[in-house]
This record gives structure tokens, sequence and C-alpha cells, in this order.
């Protein structure tokens, strides 16, 4: 199991404003509900320029209280560090039926 | 920022007393609760109106027996959850008998103006002019209030046992 | 049980239609979030883990079954189908949509509910004893005051934005099922020389980071001063509560740092102001709030039903339930049911949309169309004849509602915990799943008897871990969830603080120590002695040396 170096690696994180899902930024500026779909990056600037890019989108009224969030890639598949964000991924642990699906989970197809 | 008094924007004609200044002003002056302690005589023979500004640490209690001297009490609101000069207000009104202007300042957004008309405020130093369009509407949201307060609305207890007079 | 008059049923919808503005600007932009946010809380919305969360108000824990029906109804319409009931007596939505949540609001103003502030800064749920105007050892039926309480805190213009929280709570038995004592107000009925009734009224309780005892601070006020005596401490407390530190804001850190005495005397300074004035009670006040609560139309009933008898004597399984889940009832021949919402593999205190139909259900036939929400997370059917017990049992069983575990050790209070809070360090719903399926078999839970665990997956305590008589306290170890034990918790009327017993254990390891702990008191407990009378006889000693004994 590789694991990439995972003080800096981060994600953008929010909430729909409408729907209160959680939601990850991605390469492309959109917000999508799985972790795996998100952009990272280790290069601060990088990140500052995602949480603009987020800033942005709270004042459009899409999202609201963004924030980054560090993660590791094992296997080509991202996973938070803590176990908060673990969980606010998947869905509570106590209810089956509340868990994302793990379609989520395909390893992703190229670095970010 | 607009100053809303009656539902309508009007000038606001008061001036604060400068830091470190010997000269008052003529005219309207608004004074600090420190400028008054500390120059009460030289302010009592200022021969326009006072007022005063209370910051939401500092309660009406200390400036009770002087009141007669202000026609305007300024009361702040530093943050949307300080909510210390709802009692200010309630106390300078219902108990202390001060009939001035009491004069909210610091930001008000519409949401909070039915609760500072209940509790005794006439005028608003309001943080936009989203506040002022909404006056009418936020002052007609509601019909009728449980619990009495100043501004001489009958709580709902009362009105029920006139309403059961009548029935009864 | 109260009913909306025309008065009741405008306040309410005026305010979802304020709400529904609010949202309406709020999807706009004219409000940015941080102006929402303090109006969303007034409204019981929150923005939690997964999703937005909203909490609903059961006045006093008490329920129709219509309401309860509409309940049922928001959670499949809206939301995932079940519902969560909380330590305050409320029911919490895990997953509203902002956009439809103007709808719900009107749906419930439609049976007389609302989600007036179950959030914010501001005067909270007035929470009541759950056997209220049914147990067999109350004075008075606490829920008149809890109703007049009620319509005098909603949107108080003056106490709309406290320093913090405020929570009240009242109880009309000697015997406290309300925890009045860990309550910013508590208020305890009493009767004085003269016959007559009152409260006595106690300050400054709570949990939390600081868990604190309240004081007493009038041990008589007369009815007709209640709403001006409370409208004094309000008072007191919004000019001098701290407005610097979140953490210090709650009344009992200024009751502790003002000291009792002088508290009580800024008090009454200010009450002697305001007393007598429009905030009296009159007694026509009052009596009219009273006809809501009379009591239902009970037959004239034997205590003894021999038929009952019978089956409880047959039916060990029958048997078992009524020990734990059944309370003595003031009318003979009726009886208080306690329905069980800590089923063996369930989230504690939740309540699928079914569940919730079939209690509405049973509690139109056979309750006297009342339920309860009882702070353990509970529900309660107040009202229900002997000889319908068995059919009630059955129902519930039937529905996954009959586990006879009520007051024993798989009775389980925990908050949402990390699963879904975030506030929370540590989960505590599956510690507390865990437990219940260590503990599975229930004739042993039977022989454990009474025993009352917490659990709190953070400091906030909203589980109420200090008050249990065994409390876990989730806490973030290096990101690991580890849990810190305390024992000889109360939160009746010989309230109490637990104390930590030692180093903390983590999430594999918490569930041998808790067996630990039930197995030492089992070794050391004497015939019929509960939890904490072993431990007050035995100390602490005991338990630490199991515990941590093979390291």
């Amino acid at each position: 199991m590789s694991r990439k170096s995972t003080t800096s690696l981060q994600a953008v994180t929010a909430n729909r404003l409408r729907e209160g899902d959680v939601v990850y930024l991605t390469a492309s500026g959109t917000w999508s509900l799985h972790l795996n779909e998100s952009r990272i990056s280790e290069d601060p600037t990088v990140v500052e320029e995602m949480l603009a890019k987020a800033a942005e989108d709270v004042a459009a009224r899409l999202v609201i209280s963004p924030y980054a969030m560090p993660v590791a890639e094992i296997d080509g598949i991202l996973q938070p560090l803590s176990t908060r964000e673990v969980i606010r991924a998947a869905g509570p642990t106590v209810r089956a039926d509340h868990r994302k699906t793990q379609s989520a989970l395909k390893p992703r197809s190229r670095a970010a | 920022m607009p100053l809303l008094k009656d539902g309508e924007v009007v000038e606001n004609i008061w001036t604060p007393l400068a830091e470190d200044s010997d000269a008052v002003p003529e005219g309207n002056v608004i004074v600090t609760l420190e400028q008054w302690q500390d120059g009460r005589e030289r302010l009592r023979g200022h021969n326009g109106r006072l007022g005063l500004r209370l910051r939401s640490d500092q309660s009406p209690a200390q400036i009770a027996d002087d009141l007669q001297h202000f026609d305007l009490v300024a009361l702040e609101f530093p943050r949307f959850g300080d909510g210390r000069a709802y009692s200010y207000a309630r106390l300078l009104r219902e108990r202390y008998g001060f009939k001035g202007e009491l004069r909210a300042v610091g930001n008000v957004l519409r949401d909070q103006l039915a609760f500072m008309v209940r509790c005794g405020f006439d005028s608003f130093e309001v943080a936009n002019d989203k506040a002022v369009e909404a006056w009418r509407e936020a002052m007609a949201e509601f019909t009728q209030w449980y619990q009495p307060t100043g501004n001489s609305r009958a709580s709902l207890g009362a009105l029920r046992r006139g309403a059961s007079h009548k029935a009864g | 049980m109260y009913r909306y008059d025309e008065f009741d049923a405008a306040f309410v919808q005026q305010r979802v239609k304020q709400f529904r503005g609010q949202v309406k600007r709020r999807l706009s932009g004219e409000l940015s979030e941080e102006e929402f946010r303090p109006l969303r809380l007034m409204n019981g919305l929150y923005l939690q883990l997964h999703a937005y969360m909203l909490r609903v108000a059961v006045p006093y824990g008490t329920l129709s079954s219509k309401q309860m029906r509409m309940l049922a109804d928001i959670a499949e319409k809206y939301d995932r189908g079940y519902g969560h009931f909380t330590t305050r007596q409320n029911i919490q939505y895990n997953w509203p949509k902002l956009e439809d949540v103007p709808d719900i609001l009107d749906d419930l103003a439609s049976v007389e509910m609302h989600a007036i502030q179950t959030s914010g800064n501001c005067i909270r749920n007035v929470t009541a004893d759950h056997f209220a105007g049914a147990a067999a050892d109350e004075i008075e039926d606490p829920r008149v005051y809890a109703e007049i309480m009620r319509q005098w805190s909603s949107l108080h213009p003056e106490f709309s934005f406290l320093p913090r929280k405020f929570k009240i709570a009242i109880t009309g038995a000697p015997n406290d099922r309300a925890a009045v004592r860990f309550h910013d107000i508590g208020l305890q009925i009493r009767r004085n020389e003269d016959g007559e009734t009152g409260f006595e009224v106690i300050v400054g309780g709570g949990l939390g980071r600081t868990p604190v005892i309240g004081t007493t601070i009038r041990k008589f006020l007369p009815k007709q001063h209640l709403l001006s005596y409370l409208e004094a401490i309000l008072r007191v407390y919004n000019q001098l509560g701290r407005r610097d530190n979140l953490y210090k804001a709650r009344i009992k850190i200024l009751v502790q740092q003002t000291g009792a005495e002088a508290f009580k005397d800024l008090v009454e300074d200010e009450w002697l102001q305001i007393k007598d004035g429009a905030l009296t009670l009159p007694a026509e006040e009052i009596a009219h709030i009273e006809t809501y609560f009379a009591p239902p139309a009970f037959e004239t009933l034997d205590a003894n039903q021999p038929a009952f008898e019978a089956r409880r004597f047959e039916d060990r399984d029958f048997a078992r339930w009524v020990r734990s889940n059944v309370t003595a009832h003031r009318a003979p021949g009726y009886a208080c049911v306690t329905v069980s919402l800590k089923p063996e593999g369930e989230a504690p205190g939740d309540a699928s949309a079914g569940q919730m139909r079939a209690v509405a259900d049973l509690a139109e036939r056979l309750s006297f169309d009342e339920i309860r929400v009882s702070h353990e997370q509970n529900l309660v059917l107040p009202h229900v004849k002997v000889t319908d017990l068995a059919e009630v049992w059955e129902t519930l069983a039937a529905h996954g509602l009959g586990t006879p575990n009520v007051g024993l050790v798989s009775d389980i209070i925990a908050c949402p915990g990390l699963d879904y809070c975030n506030l929370a360090n540590a989960r505590s719903i599956p510690v507390a799943q865990r437990i219940t399926q260590r503990f599975s078999d229930l004739k042993r839970q039977h022989e454990i008897g009474d025993l009352k665990i917490k659990i709190s997956g953070c400091i906030n305590a909203c589980g109420h871990h200090h008050v249990g008589h065994i409390g876990i306290l989730g806490v973030d170890k290096k990101g690991e969830e580890f849990y810190q034990i305390t024992l000889g918790g109360s939160a009746d009327e010989n309230a109490a603080v637990g104390k930590i017993i030692g180093p903390a254990f983590s999430y594999d390891d918490v569930v041998d120590a808790i067996d630990s702990i039930v197995a030492t008191y089992l070794e050391q407990r004497r015939e019929g002695e509960r939890f904490n009378d072993t431990l007050a006889r035995v100390g602490q000693a005991p338990f630490k040396e199991k515990l941590y004994a093979a390291a």
C-alpha cells in the first residue's frame, strides 16, 4: 500500500446551501457528493485558490461553510485523515441505509 | 447608516461630542457616559439638547437619576447576539420613566426591529436600506404577542381575559 | 392537553410566514449566512455533520396521536423515514433540506406544533416529568405551568438574545423525573404548611463542560408570582451573564461567580420592582390553562385485575416487560407504559415512521390519545388500563418497541455523537449498541436491575453522562476515539455529578470496561442495593481494581 505524504495534501469541502449535503470541490469547479472526485493539492497557493473559488460559491449561494481538509491517497482512493471527515464523507456509521454508495470509492483515474 | 424613525428615514440631527474636546458644539450633542461623568457641570450648562450614548456593558441604572437632562438615549448593539440593551431599554422606559427618544445604534437588522419596538425603542440606526423597506413588513408580521411590555400592548393573557369576560 | 386558541394558531402561522420570508431572503442573497444563522437557529435549524438538522419542539414532552402521525408523515415526506427523540423531550430530523423547511413548519403548524426556540440563545423547550398527570406520587400536574411558561417565553422581546441558551424544567412530584437540579432554572412544586402549592425555585444547575447542581434561591414561590420571578431572573442574567466567552456564558457561571446569596439578592431586588405588576398570574388565568390539563375521564376500576395477574403469572416475557416498562398510575386499574426506543441493534431514541404510527394508534385507542416523550429518549403511553396492557405489549413488540429494558443497563441515553454532530469528538451510538449487545441476555439485565448508563460524544454532555450511574464521555486522544468513565451520577432529587474512575478506554476496550464495572457491582452489592448505594458504601476502589488490574 503506497501512502503519499499526508501532512499537506488537502481537499476543500462544504455543504450545499439548499439541501445541506456534504460536497467536495472538483477540478472543474463543480461540487461533488463524492470525496473521490475532489480536487486535491499539496501546494498551499492552489489550496488558497480553491478556497477563494469556494468563497465565490458561498456568495453565489451554492454552498456554505467551506474549509480545507487533509486527505491521504491510498491505492488511488482518497481517505480523510480524521474520523470526523471519514464519517462526514461516508455517512453515519450506525445506519447502513444512510451510508454513501460504494461506487463512490472507485480508484481515481488520475492524480489531482 | 440610515436613521429610521416612525417608518421613515430621517436626518440625524445629533452630533457626537468629539473625544478630548473642550468646546461643546451648538445644538444637539450626544455624549458618552464617561464624557457625562467627567464633564457633568459643563454639560448641564449646554444650551442645546443633550443625548447620551451607552455601550452594551453600561447599565442605565448608572444614570437613572440624571435622565431628565437627556432628550435622547442611544443604546449600542455591538453584535446581533448582544442583547443587553433590550433589558436596558425596558428599564429606561418602564422603571426610570424615560420619555425621550430611545435609539438603537449599531448595525440594526430588520429582524431585530420588532423586538426593539416592543422594548421601547423608537429610532434605529439601520444597517442598510433594506431594513427601511422592510420596516412596515416587520411591524406587521405579528398581530399579537404573549408578553406585556412597555409599548403598551396588552398581552394575550389580558386579551383572553377580556375576551372571556365578553363571552361570559 | 393544551389546544391552541385562535391567538396561538395565528402566532405560529405568522412565525412560519416570517421564517419563510427569512429563508427566501437567504436564498436570494439578501441575508448572508452570518445574518441568517441566528435566525434559523431560533427556528431550530442547525447545520450538522451531514446535513441540516431540524429540532421540532414537543412542549413538555406531550403529544397527541394526530401530532405523532404528522411527525411520521414529515419523516417520510421530507426526511429519511425516521426521527430521533432527544434528552429535552423534542424530536430531531437529521436530513431536511433548507428549502423544504418552511413547508415542514407549515405542516407542523397545522397540528399545533412548531420549531420555535429549540435552538439559539433564547429560552428553550420547558421540559417536565414525563409521567405528569399520571404518576401516583404527583402533587400537581406541572404541565399547567410549563404551558404558561411556554407562552411567556415565546419570542420574548427582551430575552431573545441571551448570553447563551436557557433551559427550564419543572416537576410536580417529590421524585424528580425531570432533572430540575440540572437546569438553568428548575422548579419543583411544593406544598407549604397551609397546604397551598407553589414552587421551589432552583437556579444555575447544568451539565456541559462544568456540571453543577443548582442552588435553591427560593424555597416557596406562590403561583401567581411565577412569571414575574422568572422575568427577574432572566433580566439579571441578560444584563450580567458573560458576553465575551461562549464557554462561560451560562447562568450557572454567573451564579458561581457572584455567589449564590448575592445572586439571590440581585434577583429579589429586581423582583420587588415588578412583582404584582402585569406579569402576575390571576387565579382565573391559571384556572383557564388548568382546564386543558384536567385528568381524562378515568373509569372507576379495581386495582386488582385477575386476568392481568394470570397472564403475568403464565407469560414470563410479559411479566418481564411489566416489571421494567410499566409504572404505577394514580388511578386504580390504570398504568403508565414506557415504550422502549432502545431495542438491540438500533440507535437509541430513534423511531421509524411506522413505529411512530403504531404508537399513535395505541395512544388513540388505549391511552386517551396521549403520548409523552421522556428525556431518557423513550416514549410513554401515560394512561393505559391494566386490562389493556397485554394487547399494548403485543402490538409494541410486533413493531420492535417492546424491549423490556426500561431503566436497565441497555436503556442507554446516547447523544447523536460523531455520527451526526458537528461538535462531537467521538461516536456514542455504536458504543451504546455494543454495550446493549454485550448485555443481550434480558434475564441478566433484569437481575442486574436499575442501572443508568449515559453516553456523551463530547464535553457538551448532551448525553447527560455526568448524571449517569455510569457515565461515558467520548474524547479525542491523538485522533483516536477514547472514552472516560464516571461513576455515581444521579439526575433525580439525590442530585450528584459522577466522578471519573481513571484513565480513558479505547473504542475497542470500553465495552469490556463496562462489563467489568457491572461485574464488580454484582459481586459487591447487598440484597436489593442499587448501584449508587453500593458505590457509596464500598467506594471506587473495588471497581478500579478490577478495571485496571490486568493492564
